[in-house]
């Protein structure tokens, strides 16, 4: 595994590194004191111990002393074998000679020379002891005694293998608390982080708040950014607005405008010569495309705001179709492209809104149209199950793969070879109308071959929810 | 007299003979009866008299010998000066037991009785009965007689002889310590 430089780890192993960093520091530094002070207070605890021992031993030998019965002595000290750290002892008289004598076996029997005074020493991995034996106040004799350290060595062996065991559990633990804890931080934040990214992609729903989960700093940048979506939603909303009440406004006058120029052309207003009839028909070209356009930002307007309304009926193919390319035929002849319809004439009844349906293949027509310089456009229909489909296919210049998967998208950069006319809104809002219809469109096309755009709505069945 | 020269004797002797924490006796030959006197004062120690066997409670411990004294000086200079838990130690010789001394005996810690004192022993032991007296004596067979401790002999060692249950009848009590280093006898 590479290990990430601190400043590039994701938050939440920062997080889980910090805790478990912090307490296994907490946990040596105890753990180091805890050793110390025990190494430190062991040779006094084994000296007290030894004392303590040597303490009750004597005050048992008095009597053998008193009354000179080295036999009883010597039981006593060989009681001493019950614990396996003492290595000698020795009680010696008030001469200062052995009076009765213990070593562990295999030790050697060697006794070094009595010590009047009470003393205790913690040397060379042993605790000797010499303790004055008293009889009612009398010194009746010296007692020694001498202990390995083994017991310390023990228990300092015990004392690491729990510090392990128990650093380690506490480091497993704290790893599993750190790496718990860390998603109440890191889950609300992430969820901010990707909440931001979608806007920054222009995918998100304005609409949507972020959940304030806290009033922590996360819940403060939630809460400031649902402030700034919100701002956002209605600077959209105001776009939408604007878009929608300036092409409503616009609407008529070119429509009036174009009224005017097929007037001039039909000849209502005279005669005109070759010139001016050239200029009115390449204004009647720019009008009809202004008209289109600004029909498309209306249409584009309503999807937005989800003011589309829908009135599904009963229709024919023939009839749609009919409609669809009536505007088409003189440009289509202009440019020399052959329209092929296939299937059109069978009388399919498709359960739709009609309008919708004939703008939404109008823009497929209106695309093959731009995209395709010679060849053919074939519009065809046929039943798929329930579904009645009206397929457009050009000869057309085709798209790759990429433009294809953004292809649906409002505000889409469109390569070079689309960007023939239009505001680029022709497929958003088929696509929309398409659904509104409880419809579909997809899409295939290669590359320098041509494309098929295939319209698909729910055939019409009669008394099943049929609304004529 | 028997000279008895083991190194536990300078101990025993070094008790009551140096003051704690000594540096140690010099090897001198003790005898017997010095090793005997030195033991009646280490008796004191390891019994406990009932509170009513003390004039009051400072009252002195006494070592009490009937018949004829084998001690001589020795003893009366081991007690001189000498305190154990704050009462001094007297001591008082008696005359062979003719029964007119038995309040007197009666009065005693520990009675030495002596040797000499073997054909009386029946009527000095009645006489004591009931009374918190710690009785030693050289005599045979002493614990099985009804007294408490007897100096006996081991070799060269002086060992003890104890009759317990004499001693709890006269409501003294002894250390385990004492019995332990000792023959335990069951009396009569």
């Amino acid at each position: 595994m590479r290990i990430l430089p601190f400043s590039d780890m994701p938050l939440k192993k920062k997080i889980t590194l910090i805790a478990v960093v912090s307490s296994s520091i907490s946990l040596l530094i105890a753990c180091f004191v805890f050793m110390l002070n025990e190494s430190l207070t062991f040779p006094k605890v084994m000296r007290q111990n030894l004392s303590n021992l040597a303490q009750i031993i004597g005050d048992n030998s008095t009597a053998a002393l008193s009354f000179n019965d080295s036999r009883t002595a010597q039981s006593l000290l060989d009681t001493l074998k019950a614990n396996p750290h003492i290595r000698s002892a020795c009680l010696y008289d008030l001469k200062g000679q052995p009076f009765a004598r213990y070593t562990r076996p295999g030790e050697p029997e060697k006794w070094p020379p009595v010590v009047w005074e009470e003393t205790s020493e913690f040397s060379a991995g042993a605790v000797r002891v010499f303790h004055p034996v008293l009889s009612a106040g009398d010194r009746v004799g010296t007692l020694y005694l001498e202990s390995d350290t083994g017991e310390m060595q023990t228990r300092m062996v015990n004392y690491t293998l729990v510090t392990i065991l128990v650093g380690g559990a506490a480091f497993l633990l704290s790893l599993l608390v750190a790496s718990r804890l860390q998603r109440q931080v890191t889950g609300p934040l992430n969820q901010v982080v990707e909440r931001m990214k979608d806007i920054a992609r222009g995918e998100g729903d304005l609409t949507k708040r972020l959940e304030v989960t806290g009033k922590d700093e996360i819940g403060e940048v939630a809460e400031a950014f649902n402030t700034f979506v919100g701002k956002l939603q209605t600077v959209e909303d105001m776009k939408l607005d604007l878009i929608s009440v300036v092409s409503h406004q616009l609407k008529t006058p070119v429509a009036e405008i174009n009224g005017f120029i097929e007037n001039m052309l039909m000849g209502l207003t005279g005669e005109l010569n070759p010139k001016q009839r050239s200029y009115l028909e390449e204004m009647r070209v720019i009008g009809r495309e202004n008209y289109r356009l600004i029909c498309d930002l209306l249409s584009a307007s309503k999807i937005d705001r989800g003011v589309v309304t829908v009135d599904l009926k009963p229709i024919s193919t023939k009839e749609v179709v009919g409609l669809a390319i009536r505007d088409y035929e003189a440009p289509l002849a202009q440019k020399g492209l052959n329209l092929q319809l296939e299937g059109v004439w069978q009388g399919a009844m498709l359960y739709a809104d009609r309008d919708k349906l004939v703008e939404a293949l109008r823009n497929l027509i209106n695309n093959a149209l731009k995209c395709t310089d010679k060849g053919s456009i074939t519009i065809r229909a046929l039943a798929e199950g329930d579904k009645g489909v009206i397929e457009v296919e050009d000869t057309g210049v085709g798209m790759d793969a990429e433009t294809m998967e953004r292809l649906f998208t409002k505000n889409r950069v469109l390569g070079k070879e689309a960007h023939r006319s239009g505001a680029g809104l022709g497929l958003y809002i088929t696509k929309n109308f398409m659904k509104y219809q409880n419809g579909d469109i997809t899409v295939t096309s290669e590359k320098g071959k041509g494309t098929c755009f295939k319209l698909a709505v729910p055939l019409f069945k009669p008394g099943a929810g049929g609304a004529l | 007299m028997k000279i008895l020269k083991t190194l536990g004797f300078l101990a025993v002797l070094g008790l009551a003979l140096s003051p704690p924490g000594g540096g140690g006796v010099a090897a001198q030959e003790f005898s017997e009866y010095t090793v005997k006197a030195a033991y009646l004062v280490n008796f004191i120690k390891f019994v406990t008299w009932p509170g009513k066997a003390y004039a009051d409670d400072n009252g002195a411990i006494v070592i009490g010998i009937l018949g004829e004294d084998p001690f001589g000086d020795t003893l009366d200079g081991m007690v001189k000066g000498k305190a154990i838990e704050g009462r001094s130690i007297l001591v008082r010789r008696f005359e062979s037991y003719d029964g007119s001394q038995d309040a007197a005996l009666r009065r005693c810690h520990v009675l030495f009785i002596s040797y000499s004192e073997k054909d009386r022993l029946r009527d000095i032991l009645k006489a004591l009965q009931g009374s918190p007296v710690l009785t030693v004596s050289e005599i045979e067979r002493f614990p099985l007689s009804g007294g408490m401790i007897q100096f006996d002999q081991e070799g060269q060692r002086i060992t003890l002889a104890i009759n317990p249950a004499a001693a709890q009848r006269a409501g003294l009590t002894l250390s385990s310590r004492l019995l332990q280093v000792s023959k335990i006898h069951k009396s009569e």
